[in-house]
């Protein structure tokens, strides 16, 4: 014990062996991998899309109402739009809209969570309350009802959307995490942390967040999920993001009436949207079973 | 158990009130005379009418005094009326409730007896045929967003309904207009309109219940008690039934309370899809029209029923579990 | 047995003395047991071989992870699916290994029944206490509710439990671990079982009850008037508990003894070291207690040869080349010990030969 660092080396080694271990099993996981790196690929198309088709997302071509060709890849809408241009533009802003709405539901849900279970008292029965009453609250009539408020302040930008869609999406996370920091809280080295005087911000953040993170990661990618499907039902129910601008489910309405007459309208921009959430899921499937290996098939 | 009930009864009250503030606050910035503001500030003499119009319509008062005023009528039944077609929102409210209780009942309780019956024979069959199966398709269903499936399943309706030669299944609105038949010919009718929305709420709630209960029933089988129960010697289907189940369902419980909410915004979306006229399309038309009195009768009803469902899982809970009766 | 009704009882066996020439109830030979796992196969057993006879009180002691649950989990018929099972386990001559599901539900819980280490987690939550208790008896004895009920009031009150006829429909969480583990105990010798196994009864509890749940046990078991296999880590348990110990090391066999000949003479060094780390009464003052230096092998790769070969300080070059086999001490028969350089000089393989 001469050499002062030899505890937090052989903790730092410890931790860093077990991210290899989690990221090894997440790999060995063929489903996810594949997932993950379906959601990349795709992620990157979509910048691609217009230098590789020719068509921009804005712009009206002459070709109305036409099917898949190489043309258009997923054909025309009955005004011009290339709809593969579409399409891609709208997987692009479903990805930049759940990605923010994941950073804030994160964000919120642990530091509220871990704060609640550190503190415990009348800090954890506040937000408890609020958790408890986010839990079960109706999320899209009430999504409908601000949109309709906040549309004269700029409402349907796609970052308004995305900030109001996670000010509401912590909750699950905030309950998870609060009951593991109590089973935590106990445990000798946060005792040890708080004997030594480190301040609660500390302990939070140092000791407490890190060793819920298996958790935090496996819920953010849920709230994603979460997120691509609420943003598009906003925008299916006319309430979301707003033309020019592009939503899979702005898409999907406007598709829908033509679904058996011109099929790609309302079908290939709904298997978009379906392929990104699978992929997802898949994603955070395989992050559980890299966590937490007790559920796993034995091979 | 008696005490437990009174206590989750009391306890909801708080929250009913709360439940009244947020409808009320929620809509209450919204300006119901908006369009006729413009019109009429653009008129010689506007200013006068548009105070008259405020006035009559309370606009004039305080926020907190509105909120009482709204209260006070509320305690007497009477939550105002449409500022688009001057019908009593409790008329309103009182025909769009029932059509859309009929698809969202049916959907609940298929949706949880099967996702719990599915849950249960996936956890005891792990990675059977039947287990992997059932797997595949509540992923599948579990990233379909609603709007999607039940416009594929309108399309494939009407599609099948081409190729059948005759309509099998109804695709728009919650009855057939102007349907003149006796109490069976209704129901008949009202069954052949329900299959298709049902079927897409029920696959989406189906896809989720069965891997809760899935997950659930796994972790109560490698419980110690139920490796107690199975060194007494009871046997599989007993240990399965008596003991791993009752405690299984604890959490489907909670979980079905807790995304009733979610299941609310499915049916706004589904009813919008098959063009009912519920409690989906008369909450968009109020929020497209202004139409605050609507708006925050429909919140407001939406929010009871939120709180009911809660109550009675909770109450089923009660039931089921003697810890948390007694506690 | 086939009813699975009372256990024929023996007025001279009811005492708590072990006779030399009783019966085997419960026969384990060369039994192995593999987990197949991500990381690997963990080999929890490596052929071990023991008997319970009529009575007797034998307890199976070692380390955690030594194998020695695995055993009686094996003869239960409780092991997740996945673990590889071989060799034979017998219960009066019948063989339970392979056995189909539907006789072996039959044996358990009537002629064999088991207690588990944490009564907190091992009883239903939602299941009342004389509910549990009760359905031993209608399961196997296809009582009725009522006399059921009655039957476990009685067990109740036989296993200490104060005013048991109103106890006995609280539920577990009204209880404390005491009280649960009585209502386990009393679950176990509902049906009148040959063998009650009791895998590490008091580890969970309160130190200040362990010594009246052992009370509780024995007198359980003399009620029922069956043998008693105690899987403990804690030698103090063995000595004021058992007849006889099977010592485990790395899912082998270590040694195995009348219980007062092992702690005189221990002839495994790995016995002699549990025996050294243990404080006694009749050790002089001011001796120091002597652990055992180093851990218990990974069961994933257990050393070649004699798994305590790296912990030990008598080993030879001899020692990871083979496993000593278990070989009778030239000075007390029934007392074998498996090492290559024991304490006490073991007669030689060819000496004499022996079905343990």
């Amino acid at each position: 014990m001469d050499d002062p660092n030899n505890g937090v080396l052989a903790v730092d080694v410890v931790a860093r062996s077990q991210w290899r271990t989690v990221a090894g099993r997440f790999f060995s996981h063929r489903f996810a991998v594949a997932a993950l790196l379906a959601a990349l690929a795709g992620y990157a198309f979509t910048f691609l899309a217009e230098p590789l088709t020719g068509w921009n997302y804005k712009e009206l071509s002459s070709d109305l109402s036409q099917g898949p060709s190489s043309r258009h890849w997923f054909g025309t809408d009955t005004i011009g739009h290339d709809m593969f241009a579409q399409s891609m533009r709208g997987l692009q802003v479903s990805i930049h809209v759940s990605m923010v709405v994941a950073t804030i539901a994160t964000v919120l849900g642990t530091v509220l969570g871990a704060v609640q279970g550190w503190f415990r008292g009348r800090v954890d029965a506040g937000v408890g309350l609020l958790v408890d009453f986010l839990l079960i609250l109706p999320l899209l009539p009430v999504l409908m009802v601000l949109a309709t408020r906040t549309r004269a302040i700029g409402g349907s930008s796609l970052m308004f959307v995305a900030v109001v869609i996670g000010l509401f999406l912590w909750a699950p996370l905030a309950r998870v995490v609060r009951g593991e920091v109590f089973s935590i809280r106990e445990k000798e080295f946060i005792e040890a942390a708080a004997a030594l005087g480190a301040s609660n911000t500390r302990i939070i953040f140092r000791h407490l967040i890190p060793n819920v993170m298996s958790s935090v990661i496996v819920y953010a990618t849920l709230t994603v999920a979460t997120a691509i499907l609420v943003e598009t039902a906003l925008a299916f129910l006319g309430f979301g993001i707003q033309p020019p601008e592009v939503s899979l489910g702005a898409l999907v309405d406007e598709g829908r009436d033509a679904a058996r007459t011109r099929w790609w309208l309302f079908y290939l921009p709904g298997a978009v949207l379906i392929s990104l959430v699978l992929c997802v899921n898949f994603v955070g499937d395989g992050l559980r079973d890299a966590f937490d290996p007790r559920q796993r098939r034995r091979r | 158990m008696l005490a437990y009930a009174t206590r989750k009864l009391l306890i909801s009250i708080p929250v009913l009130f709360f439940a009244t503030l947020v409808a009320f606050l929620l809509v209450a910035t919204v300006d119901p005379i908006a369009e006729q503001r413009v019109f009429l500030l653009s008129q010689p003499g506007g200013a006068e009418q548009v105070a008259r119009l405020e006035a009559s319509l309370g606009l004039d008062k305080p926020l907190v005094e509105r909120y009482g005023t709204w209260l006070g009528d509320l305690a007497r039944g009477d939550m105002g009326s449409s500022t688009e077609n001057g019908r009593a929102v409790t008329t309103l409210l009182g025909e769009a409730i029932p059509v859309t209780l009929r698809l969202v009942v049916a959907a609940t309780v298929i949706s949880v007896v099967f996702g719990v019956a599915v849950g249960v024979v996936s956890a005891v069959r792990k990675y059977s045929v039947f287990d992997n199966v059932s797997t595949f398709f509540a992923f599948l269903f579990f990233a379909m967003p609603v709007f999607w499936l039940g416009a594929v399943l309108k399309d494939l309706g009407i599609r099948f309904n081409d190729w059948w030669g005759r309509r099998i299944f109804f695709t728009i609105g919650e009855q057939s207009p102007r349907l003149d038949a006796d109490f069976w010919g209704t129901w008949a009718d009202r069954a052949g309109h329900i299959i298709l929305p049902a079927l897409t709420l029920i696959l989406i709630q189906l896809a989720a219940t069965s891997r809760f209960q899935r997950s659930a029933m796994l972790d109560v089988l490698e419980s110690d008690y139920v490796r107690t129960a199975r060194a007494k010697g009871v046997p599989r289907h007993r240990v399965v039934t008596r003991h791993a189940l009752r405690n299984a369902l604890l959490p489907v419980v909670s979980y079905t309370g807790l995304t009733f909410g979610t299941l609310i915004g499915g049916t706004v979306v589904t009813e919008v899809v098959f063009n009912w006229q519920g409690m989906g399309r008369l909450f968009l038309d109020s929020l497209l029209d202004g139409d605050v009195a609507v708006s925050q009768g429909w919140l407001l009803a939406v929010g009871v029923s939120v709180i009911a469902v809660n109550l009675l899982t909770d109450l089923v809970y009660g039931l089921l579990d003697p810890r948390v009766r007694h506690g | 047995m086939s009813t699975g009704g009372a256990v024929p009882s023996d007025p001279a066996t009811g005492s708590a003395t072990w006779q030399p020439d009783s019966t085997a109830i419960l026969s384990v030979r060369d039994l192995k047991v593999d987990f197949v796992t991500d990381d690997g196969v963990v080999q929890a057993v490596r052929g071990v071989s023991w008997d319970v006879y009529e009575g007797e009180v034998l307890a199976i002691a070692g380390e955690s992870g030594s194998g020695k649950s695995v055993s009686v989990l094996a003869a239960m018929g409780l092991l997740p699916p996945d673990a590889r099972v071989s060799g034979s386990i017998s219960h009066r001559g019948r063989e339970l290994l392979g056995m189909p599901e539907k006789q072996l539900e039959r044996l358990r819980g009537s002629a064999m029944s088991m207690v588990f280490q944490d009564p907190m987690t091992s009883l239903n939550p939602v299941m009342s206490v004389g509910d549990q208790i009760a359905e031993g008896a209608r399961v196997h004895r296809k009582l009725r509710r009522k006399p059921a009920r009655e039957r476990a009031v009685e067990l109740l009150d036989l296993v200490g439990i104060a005013d048991a006829a109103r106890r006995v429909d609280a539920y577990p969480h009204e209880f404390s671990g005491g009280m649960r583990q009585r209502a386990m105990i009393a679950m176990a010798i509902a049906n009148d079982p040959d063998v009650l196994i009791a895998d590490e009864p008091t580890t969970a509890l309160d130190v200040t009850i362990q010594a009246q749940i052992l009370d509780v046990l024995e007198r359980a078991r003399q009620a029922v008037d069956s043998a008693l296999i105690l899987i403990t880590h804690d030698l103090g348990v063995v000595a004021r508990t058992a007849h006889r110990l099977f010592v485990m090391y790395a899912g082998r066999t270590a040694e195995t003894g009348m219980v007062d000949d092992v702690f005189e003479h221990p002839a495994h060094p790995y016995t002699a070291g549990l025996l050294a780390a243990i404080p006694r009464l009749d050790t002089p003052r001011g001796r120091r207690l002597i652990p055992i230096e180093g851990s218990p092998p990974s069961m994933l790769s257990p050393p070649p040869g004699c798994a305590f070969q790296p912990r030990c300080g008598r080993a030879s070059d001899l020692c990871p080349k083979n496993p000593p086999p278990p070989l009778m001490l030239v000075s007390v028969p029934s007392h074998y010990s498996a090492c290559h350089h024991p304490l006490t000089p073991l007669q030689t393989p060819i000496a004499e030969d022996s079905d343990v």
